[in-house]
Parts: C-alpha cells; structure tokens; sequence
C-alpha cells in the first residue's frame, strides 16, 4: 500500500518539487509561530514570555463573550461586511465590464488608471478629507442642496444611523477600481471570437455581457465570492479608526476596532489574541459553507 | 464596423457614466496634488481646493535634498522587483502543481492553507523566528516571507485551471516535463493573471512599512514608505510632548505629508500603465484556438 | 489527516527549539555588575574622570524619532564630554514589545511614561540608585532630583526610570511654570461687546449671545460662530477635565481619596450651560466630530469668538497665524467658568510624572559608561550643555541666564528644521529638565500668540502629583472597564450636545454613573485609591 503511494508520488515527482517550496514557506513563516494562539489562554506578558505568562483557562474568551458591548460589534462588523458584499462586490463586476466595454483605447487606459488611483491613498490622509466634505457646509451637502436632493444639510459622520452607508460608500469609492483589475484580467482570457460569432447571430451589447462576459469571468466571481464570505469577520480598521466619532460610535465600532481598543492599545495581547481566535474560527467555517455552496451551483469548488 | 442606434446609445451611456466616475475620483486626488504645492501654514486656514492659493516648491524641495530618500528609493525599488520575481516564481509553480486534482497531498495542503490564511501567531512569536532564522536586519526579511501566498496561489490556480488541457497535452507528447510545460505553455498563456498577482505584490513591497518598523534598526535598510510614515506621525510628535518647557519644533505641515505621499506614491502607480498591456482582450487566448 | 497531525507534531517541536533558541521568556540575571574603572566620587561625577570611550545604542520608543547622534552641535559636545557615543534607534510599542519578549534590548531605552512596561522596569533594567552606587554616586547625591528619587521608586524601593519633563513642588514654588488650559477670545469683540463677566453661567451665556446677535464675521468674511472647543478624540475635549479644573471641582476627597469629578454637582451645571449654548446656535453643528485640520482653519481665521482648550502648546500655528495678520484682534484669555459653589480655579499645570522614563536595560554592553551619560544630562552641567552648547561659543550668561548666541537664535526662529540639524540645541531632551529651562527662558520660551495666555494660567496652576498614572497601574480586568466606561463617557457627553433641554442632559449623566457602576466602576476607584495613597506616601517620605 505505502509503496504503491510512493510509486505514485514517484512519478510526478516533477509536480511535487514544484509545490513543495511553497509548503515549506507556510510551514514555515505560518504555522510554526502559531504556537502564539496559546497566549489567548494565558495572561500573557512579554517580559514573562510564553512559558512564564500564567495559564487563565478561558478567562480571555469569557471577557467578551460575556461583554454585551461585543454583540453588538458583532452585528455592526456582519452589517457593514453584508452591505459591502451586497454593494461594493457587484459595482466592481460592474465596474469592469463597462470598463471593458469601452472602445477608444486612450479613454479606456485613462479611465483604468485613473480608477485605481484611490486605493493608494492611506486612509489616515483620505479620511481627513472625507470628513471635511460630508460636513454640514461640506462639499457633499452643497451639491445635494445644489441639486434640491435634500432640504437641510444631513449628518453623514454626526448621526450613527447614517455610519454604515458612508463605511460602504466610502470604500467603494476608495478601492472600487482596484478591485476591477482581477476581473479585467479574467476578461481578457475571453475568446473575441465569441463576440464576433454573437454578433453575426445579432446579439446587442447587453445580450453579449449577459452570455459571454459574464459566463466567461464566472469562475472568478465565484473566487472572489467565496474570500469574501470567508473575510466577513475583518472590516477595514484603518477606515473605522478615521471616520469613527463619540456620535457614531455604537454603528461604527467592528470587531478590528474593539479588539484595539480593548486590547492591542492597552498591551493585552491575550484579549486579543483570544478574540482572534474567535473570529477565525467563525471565519473558515463561512468559508467552507460558502466554498460548499459554489461546488453546488459551479460544479466545481474554487479551492 | 457599422454600429446599431442601441450600441450607440450604450457606448454614449458607458462614456458619460465614466466621466462622472472619473470626477468623483479625480477630484480629491487633484486636492491633495493642489495642496502639496501650497505654503503649508497658509493651507492651515482651509480653502485651498483647485488651484494653490500661495504657490510653493518648498514642500517638494524639503523632501527631496532629504539625502536618505534617496537610499530608501534604491531599497524598496530593490525589494519590490526581486520580491515580485521571487513570489511569481514560488507562488506560480505551486498553483500550477495545485492546479493538477491527481495531485498527491493536494486535499492536505488546501486545507493547512486556509488555516493559515485565517489563523495566524500574531506578532510576538512570529518576530521570535524572524529572529532565531537570523532574518532581522538584512534585506531578505522582505522577501523570503513573501514568497508564497496561498492566497494568491488560489487565484493562480484558478486561471490556470482555465486553460485548456489539449494545449498542455500537446506538450506533453512532444516529451516536454511539467516544468516546460510550465515555462513555455502555462507562463505565457497567462500573462493577465501574473501581470494581475505581479501588481498586487508589487504594490503590496512597494507600500509595506510595517515588516522594517519590527524587523529593521539598520537605518540604511528602511525601505521609503517607513519615511512617509515617520512623516505621517510626525504630528503626533507634537501633542505627544506634556506640557513643561515650549519646544519650539520644525513643524511638519499637512501640506509636506501630502507632498511626501505624492513622491512616495508616484513611482508605483506609473507602473500600471506598463502592465496594462497584459490585460489586451483576448491577446493570447486568440492565438492559440485549436 | 494523519500527515496533518505529523506535521502539526513536527511544527511543535520545531516551534519550541525556535522559541528556546530565541530566548523566550524571562531572563536569567546577568550576574555581577563590572568593577568600576576609576574610583567612584561623591562630588565629582565619573564621566570627568572616566576617560574611556563607548558606543551605545538608546532606543526612543516613538515611531515618529528619526534623529542621528552626532551630527548636530549639541550631540557632538555631549559625545566630548563623556566619550559616549550613541546609535539612535526609533520605534512603537510593536517593537518595544517583541524586542522585550526576545530579550533583545538596547543599552538604554526612552518609553512614554504612561506606558504599563514601565511598572516591570525592574525584569529588564538595572536599578539607576545602584548602579549609581557603584560607578557614579554623584548621580543620586547631587545631579538628581531628591524629590523624583522618591516618586519613581518602585515596590522594591529602586529607581529604574529617570524622566524628562518632571515639574516637581520645587519647582512650582520657584515659579516660571505654565498651565495649558485656558479659555481664549478674539480681543476685537470681546472688547466690542463690552468686556462682560463670562465666568457665570448666566454671563458666559449672554456674552456668546450678544456675539451671534451682533452678526461679527471672522478674517475670511464668514459668521463668527461665537464659541468653539479643541477637537474631541477619544475624550470629549474640554468637558473631560479642563471644564472641572477650570471651576475648581477637587481631585481628592478631604481624606485624600480620588474625588469623582465627572459626578460633581457644579461640573452638571456647567455641562449644561454648554450644551444650551450649542442648543442654541452658539457653537458649529459638527462641534463634536469636528476634525483638527477644520479647527485649525477655523481658529487661524479668528472664526470662534471663545475658544476653549486644553492644550494651548498644540496650537501654536493657528493662533500665532491669525495674530500675525490680525494683531489687534489676537486672542486673548480672560476668566472663563468658575464655580457656582465659590471653589476656586485649579488648573492642571506639569505633573511630577513627566512624558517620558530612560532606563539602562540588563542588556547594556557597558553600564558604566551608560550611567555616566545618564549623569551628565541629569545634571545641571550637562543639561545646559544639551540646551545651549558651549559657554562663549554658543551662548553667553546675561544676569546668570544663559543666553543663546543672536545668530543662532535667528536661525532657529527663522529655520527650526535646519537649527535642529545643524546645531540640535535642546533636541536631544530624553532627560531634560524642563523645569530648569522654563525657569531661564520664561514668558519668552513661546510665540507671542501663547504668551498672554501662558501668563494668565500662572496664579491658577495647582498642580494634581497625587493623580498620577493613575490609570497605567490599573489591572487588567479593570482595565478593560475602564476603557468602556471611558467610551461611554464620551458618547454620553456627544449625546448631551445634541440635547432638548436640561433634563435630558440630566438623564444622560444619570445614564452614565449608572453604566459606570454596572460595569466594574467600584474596583476602579478602589485601585485608583491604593494607587493615590502610594503616590502621597512617595511625595511625601
């Protein structure tokens, strides 16, 4: 038995040097620092390392799960990742195929580049921005006034009802283009013989996106898809920590920003590390759902 | 071609939808360019949105006779090629063997790789081997750590999963290995998709400042972006100082933060249109139809 | 699965080896200290005999340090004097962390004092009193301050950290010290609206008022909004602590434990008079999310008639901008709230506890040599060195004050950046004595725009030394506490900004003392005792 599998492995031994570099590296640099997770059933501190940090059981689990503050970061994180998938996810498909579909090379290229400009600007210089326009006399409200989209200025950052939208928004609008670069990609492995044949039928634009672009860029709309279910959990720290105020605060607080500002500000990696856990565990099973639900409906899963 | 009245109207629709795309977009970056040109105390008292209103040089010139940005450049230019050429390499062979389902190990190896895709060691134990491998301090703390992405082998071995298997076959009754197969099938035909990972990690080396913060005191190994984050603090500096003796400090004006962002910035987005070339429709694909 | 669970085996045992090889957890002691190399003086500081030469490294644990040693003039002179010399090092809490769990530390390190490493100084540095003992005495006889000796003490009677920035009782007493807190307002107006009485609730009310009603506009021709506070962050501005020091609210009960200002009944009375002034237009609707830069903007136009803050040194720019383009409407601080229960003022001032701590770490190649440099810019001597050079070279003594050079000083009036690379005088401050140097620079230490302000907070300073770091000694579980009661203070005060009337703004405070006692507020306030208790045993020994 065992040396029928070695006879196997023998002969595509040429696949295995090929994989095996990569395995090396994740054991490596990703799973043996792993032994780090125990800190979460410790108190931990750095000075005692981690065979002097005492043992506390679950304490450190208990600490939130018994924190109501933290069910309701719970769901604040869910909704904000919810509405990003609901909306941003799509634009960005949306986003690419009428980027594809442009037909002046130039306006095409200016338009690629352009839109992915956003994603380099850090959150810290952007936010301070953001925050000047979605103001009460900001620019954001003198157009809506402008355009008599609204009666009085509204209060994008002041009034926690309005957070999640504007997280959403504001990411879209940040990252919507770079986002586009992975289904480009995808469309440009489409057969242009496809296109020609379907016009020769007599289909429209919109029928062509509809049975070919799409179909075509299937395969990694499912990918992206299912990372993205398994990515719930993790909203945008960095965009919390700038747009978050005491007014919103009870919408705008994820789970990123609770575990900073509970823990890794305070120095208790344990709390923290605890909560990690948590989330990643939540996390691979969404994504095993999710990888589940794409075998059904793509007949092959993505992993 | 003749273009139908709907394709017109859809290309009219398309054209107009990205124009006000593009505005919305172009806006705030021409702010921030704006203001990276304005005298810096002067931008204090707000108001400064298209065009500077105190027209300056100084914030450039204070950047740039800065004699370490230049050292910084040379580094992240550095790590940011090898680092792509290594992780393209590393990464792209094991998509390639993943992408093959008679894989011996293959269920193994998906399922460690979505474990460390969301469990990690964190911070402290990760440092503590960095360490033990003698990592810190040299230039290879960038690159050898990175070289492989389980999550970007996903996407590699998703592509590659695409491609048809006659094309290989070919290959392969004409005595090419897998490696060949590899090199001279695989590799071209999937330009779009490594163009598509060699810009993700490029831009990921260019940007990464956090990796030399941990792992780097050698002030000649800081890459530029760790300069822009000093920058970027330098604020913070400020308020940090209790109260007890006014230390009158150099002041570092939002307008230098945002003209160090655009010179730390600038080199990593002109490569895209370089890559851009890659993402042609239909390019290779065309090509090779049986 | 079964190869998973082999390399699952293989990675654990790999992991300790690695973990063993790095050095993880706590450190053996590192034996014996070296026999001195010259014969220890009480009078005489050892660097002045000590000829020998060293290179050590110092860590500053701020990620925005970038300095070099030995480029500037200031570093140079310190270099000659001791024969030390120094490799800078800069970083955050990330590295401090990982580089104290490998054990891997610089000789000397500088950390923030607010952060709770500095409690367990004494598991990774040497105890200054000692080392002192042994290499350097005149470090603890005379170049130190007795009364920082005693506070910094820790449980185990040594002193590990030595801080920068420490105002003493001393101190206060022999003056030149400066508070921070005031409330500022255009001269122009003020003086147009008859100089009224703003320190009652009823007068600061009217005074905004006739503001809004008199239709003022500020530099850039728009409305003045007739006040306005420094940004709000994870506190809410002024209405944290600077509103209760300005009307006098106590920090200590009679019998010398923690006073629980937030719940006092004059702090409610003054919350609500600011939150009818914003209910009634006085103050910008986006008060509470407003940003710095926005503010900024705002004070450098003279756009708020009051403005309050609690850090006058952070904003310098914008004042002195408005100043230099308006000189006859600059700002000014006048009496701003006081008591209705006739407390007086009480503002916070420089606490004994400093900004930062410098440590010389149980890795340091040569601590003798670390100690001597920790000496001599403890001491006066070398203190003065770092702060304005070489006597007759750089600066000159008029009336017993030093005095910087005219020419230097046009440079680092007219280019601060290059005065701090070319000459680095009082840049390299990790053990000043700011003390010291306010006592010999006085008023003329701040920009025109601060001086006013800076002078009128002077009779009011009453400094808070038994409140120190009170909330770095908490444990872990309270700490935790802390921070959401903290959160909910916060969210509690936005919430009374946007209030109908007084009683809502009574209900929210009610809302939030109950919220802090629901969530572990008894345990806080009984850790915050021990720790005050310990504070009054240090400062007075």
């Amino acid at each position: 038995m065992i040396k029928m599998r070695f006879k196997k492995i023998l002969k595509q031994w040429q696949l295995q040097v090929m994989i095996w570099p990569g395995i090396l590296l994740l054991v490596v640099f990703a799973f043996i620092p792993m032994f780090g997770l125990m800190i979460a059933f410790q108190r931990y501190h750095p000075l005692d390392g981690f065979l002097g940090s005492p043992a506390v059981g679950l304490e450190n689990f208990a600490a939130f799960l018994k924190d109501e503050d933290f069910y309701r970061v719970l769901t604040n994180t869910l909704a904000i990742s919810l509405l990003k998938l609901a909306i941003g996810f799509p634009f960005e498909i949306f986003l690419a195929i009428m980027i594809y579909e442009l037909k002046m090379g130039a306006f095409k290229r200016v338009v690629q580049t352009v839109s992915y400009l956003p994603h380099f600007i850090s959150w810290v210089v952007l936010g301070g921005m953001l925050i000047t326009w979605l103001g009460g006399d900001g620019l954001l409200n003198s157009a809506l006034l402008w355009l008599h989209a609204i009666k009085e200025p509204v209060s994008f950052l002041g009034k926690a009802d309005n957070y999640w939208l504007v997280a959403v928004l504001s990411e879209v609008w940040k990252d919507a283009g770079w986002g586009t670069i992975l289904y480009l990609a995808a469309m440009s492995g489409i057969d242009p013989g496809l296109y020609e044949a379907a016009t020769i039928d007599g289909a429209g634009r919109v029928q062509k996106i509809m049975r070919i672009t799409l179909p075509g860029i299937a395969g990694i709309i499912a990918l992206m898809f299912v990372l993205r279910i398994g990515g719930m959990l993790g909203a945008n720290l960095d965009q919390v920590l700038i747009l978050q105020n005491p007014l919103n605060m009870t919408r705008s607080e994820i789970i990123d920003s609770y575990v900073y500002h509970m823990g890794l500000s305070k120095g208790d990696f344990s709390f923290a590390t605890a909560i990690g856990i948590f989330t990643s565990a939540v996390s691979v099973i969404l994504l095993v759902i999710a990888n589940f639900a794409t075998k059904k409906i793509n007949d092959r899963p993505i992993f | 071609m003749k273009l139908t009245r709907s394709e017109k109207v859809f290309d009219v629709c398309n054209i107009v939808f990205m124009c006000f795309f593009l505005a919305i977009i172009l806006f705030p970056l021409f702010n921030i360019i704006v203001l990276s040109f304005n005298d810096g105390l002067d931008a204090i008292k707000g108001g400064v949105f298209l065009w500077p209103r105190k027209f300056t040089l100084k914030n450039y010139q204070t950047i740039l006779k800065d004699t370490t940005v230049y050292r910084a450049f040379a580094v992240t230019a550095a790590k940011t090629l090898i680092g792509i050429a290594g992780h393209l390499f590393i990464t792209g062979i094991a998509g390639y063997a993943m992408s093959k389902p008679y894989l011996i190990g293959r269920g193994m190896f998906i399922k460690m790789g979505i474990i460390t895709m969301y469990f990690s060691g964190g911070m402290i134990p990760t440092f503590l081997l960095i360490k033990a491998l003698g990592l810190t301090n040299t230039f290879w703390v960038y690159i050898v750590p990175t070289l492989f992405s389980f999550y970007d082998m996903i996407i590699l071995m998703n592509f590659f999963r695409n491609i048809p298997i006659s094309m290989e076959e070919s290959a392969e009754i004409d005595g090419a290995n897998f490696f060949q197969v590899f090199l001279k099938i695989i590799f071209p035909l999937s330009m779009p998709v490594f163009a598509t990972i060699a810009l993700f990690h490029g831009v990921y080396q260019w940007n990464d400042f956090f990796t030399a913060k941990l792992y780097v005191t050698d002030k000649e190994l800081f890459p530029i972006q760790y300069y822009l984050y000093q920058v970027l603090t330098s604020q913070a500096a400020a308020s940090t100082a209790k109260a007890g003796v006014y230390v009158a400090k150099e002041f570092t004006t939002k307008s230098i933060q945002l003209a160090t962002m655009v010179v730390t910035t600038l080199p990593i987005i002109l490569i895209y249109p370089f890559l851009q070339k890659y993402f042609i429709s239909g390019m290779l694909v065309g090509g090779v139809k049986e | 699965m079964k190869n998973f669970k082999k390399i699952a085996a293989a990675a654990l045992g790999l992991t300790m080896l690695v973990s063993s090889a790095a050095g993880c957890g706590q450190k053996a002691d590192s034996g014996e200290l070296a026999e001195p190399e010259i014969k220890a003086d009480k009078e005489v500081p050892s660097w002045k005999a000590d000829n020998s030469s060293a290179d050590l490294s110092w860590y500053i644990n701020y990620d925005w340090f970038a300095q070099e040693w030995g480029v500037d003039l200031s570093s140079k002179f310190i270099t000659e004097d001791t024969h030390v010399n120094i490799t800078y090092m800069g970083g955050g809490d990330e590295k401090l962390n990982t580089m104290l769990a490998s054990n891997d530390l610089p000789d000397i390190l500088t950390i923030g004092g607010e952060n709770p490493i500095v409690k367990d100084a004494h598991k990774f540095a040497y105890p200054l009193d000692e080392l002192a003992a042994k290499y350097d005495p005149y470090f603890t006889e005379h170049a130190a301050k007795k009364e920082i000796l005693n506070f910094f003490r820790l449980d185990d009677g040594h002193i590990y950290g030595y801080p920068n920035f420490s105002t003493t009782k001393a101190d206060y007493d022999g003056g030149m010290i400066y508070g921070d807190e005031a409330l500022l307002v255009r001269k122009d107006i003020y003086a147009a609206i008859g100089s009224p009485d703003m320190t009652t609730p009823q007068g600061f009310l009217s005074a905004l008022k006739a503001v809004k009603d008199d239709g003022f506009t500020d530099a850039g021709g728009k409305e003045i909004i007739p006040f306005g506070m420094r940004d709000w962050g994870s506190g809410p501005s002024v209405l944290d602590q600077t509103l209760e020091n300005f009307i006098g609210v106590p920090s200590l009960t009679d019998n010398n434990e923690y006073y629980d200002r937030h719940a006092d009944a004059d702090t409610l009375v003054w919350i609500k008079t600011i939150a009818q002034a914003v209910r009634e237009g006085f103050a910008s609707k986006e008060m509470v999310t407003m940003q710095s830069d926005t503010k900024d903007a705002i004070v450098s136009n003279g756009g708020y008639f009051a403005y309050f803050t609690e850090n006058l040194n952070g904003d310098p720019d914008s004042l002195s901008l408005f100043m230099k383009e308006n000189p006859d409407k600059a700002y000014i601080a006048v009496e701003g709230p006081k008591s209705t229960m006739g407390r007086s003022r009480a503002l916070r001032g420089a606490g004994i506890e400093g900004w930062t701590q410098t440590f010389i770490s149980k890795s340091c190649k040569n601590p003798q040599k670390a100690i001597e440099l920790v000496t001599y810019l403890v001491s006066e001597e070398g203190d003065t060195v770092m702060n304005y050079g070489r006597l007759g070279e750089t600066y000159t003594l008029v009336n017993g004050v030093p005095t910087l050079n005219a020419d230097l000083l046009e440079i680092k009036q007219s280019d601060p950046g290059l005065f701090e690379k070319e000459y680095g005088l009082t840049t390299h401050l990790w053990l000043q004595d700011s003390a010291r140097l306010s006592k010999f620079m006085g008023l003329d230490q701040f920009p025109t725009s601060l001086q006013q302000p800076k002078e009128w907070t002077q009779p009011y300073l009453k400094p808070q030394f038994e409140l120190s770091g009170l909330d770095s000694c908490l444990s872990t579980e309270a700490n935790r506490n802390n921070e959401k009661i903290k959160q909910d203070w916060v969210q509690k005060c936005a919430a009374m900004m946007e209030t109908e009337d007084d009683a809502e703004v009574e209900a929210l405070m009610a809302a939030h003392l109950q919220y802090r006692d629901a969530n572990g507020w008894a345990q806080i306030v009984e850790e915050y005792n021990t720790k005050i208790k310990e504070n009054i045993e240090k400062l007075n020994p």
